[in-house]
């Protein structure tokens, strides 16, 4: 699992690559606490890259989103591959996280 | 009928070999990407309740993990010799709906398993739980 981000002037852009599972949900938990800590902006996930998600790293979103809830921002995640929509939707999450997004329209909420 | 079965230990590193294991098996006897995740899914929420609860995080116990690749179907069979304890019993969360903040994401694993298996099941013999998960191979 990798990540990377990328500053624009309304939001931080996040890549994930690769898989939240048991070997990687506490680096993640990690770099988004600390992402949002020192960061008071938007943020968006793009997914188009993160093949596989745990119910440990579905509790990184909604913590992380209820952080940035906190401080009137937003936590936006877009281009979901299927299996991660439907962990989304399955979850009841459908409802706090617009799945359906891509960057383009992700973008456009931020701003 | 194709058979693998592994021993982990009850921590975080055991996961990580149970999944590459996984990997490496859905390679060999091609598994399709979505029963791949779904069987990997419920495979994991599986063993970390066994951690978490069962094991009540202590590190050093076994789980042992059969792989079943059958003719239509995936069969994963999980034991571990902690005390009874189904975790289909833990009720669903009923709060799917309820605002953020009202919330209990408790259940949430075992609600994630139901949902990405066709069949699971739990069963107490010699003093062990047992839990099997299938999957239709589609």
């Amino acid at each position: 699992m990798k990540i990377t981000d990328i500053k624009t002037d309304n939001a931080i852009i996040l890549e994930i690559l690769g898989r939240i599972d048991a070997g990687s949900t506490e680096t993640t938990e990690k770099y988004f606490n600390s992402l949002i800590s020192v960061n008071d902006i938007n943020i968006i996930v793009d997914c188009k890259d993160l093949d596989y998600i745990n119910s440990s790293g579905l509790r990184i979103f909604i913590m992380s989103l209820k952080k940035q809830a906190a401080k009137g921002k937003k936590l936006l995640l877009c281009n979901l591959q299927k299996n991660i929509k439907e962990v989304f939707v399955f979850s009841g999450f459908s409802n706090l996280f617009d799945v359906d997004l891509d960057l383009e329209a992700a973008n456009k909420l931020a701003s | 009928m194709k058979n693998k079965i592994i021993n982990i230990k009850s921590r975080t590193s055991g996961l990580e070999i149970m999944n590459q294991q996984l990997a490496k098996l859905v390679e060999e006897w091609d598994i399709s990407k979505d029963v791949a995740f779904s069987m990997n899914l419920a495979l994991e929420e599986i063993t970390t309740n066994i951690i978490n609860y069962g094991y009540k995080g202590v590190q050093d116990y076994d789980i042992v993990i059969r792989f079943t690749l059958e003719r239509h179907k995936l069969r994963i069979q999980i034991k571990d010799g902690a005390k009874e304890f189904n975790p289909f019993d833990v009720e669903v969360p009923e709060d799917l709906g309820k605002p953020l903040e009202e919330r209990n994401i408790g259940g949430l694993g075992i609600h994630l398993v139901k949902k990405f298996t066709d069949n699971f099941s739990y069963r107490r013999s010699n003093n062990k739980n047992i839990v099997t998960l299938t999957k239709s191979l589609e």
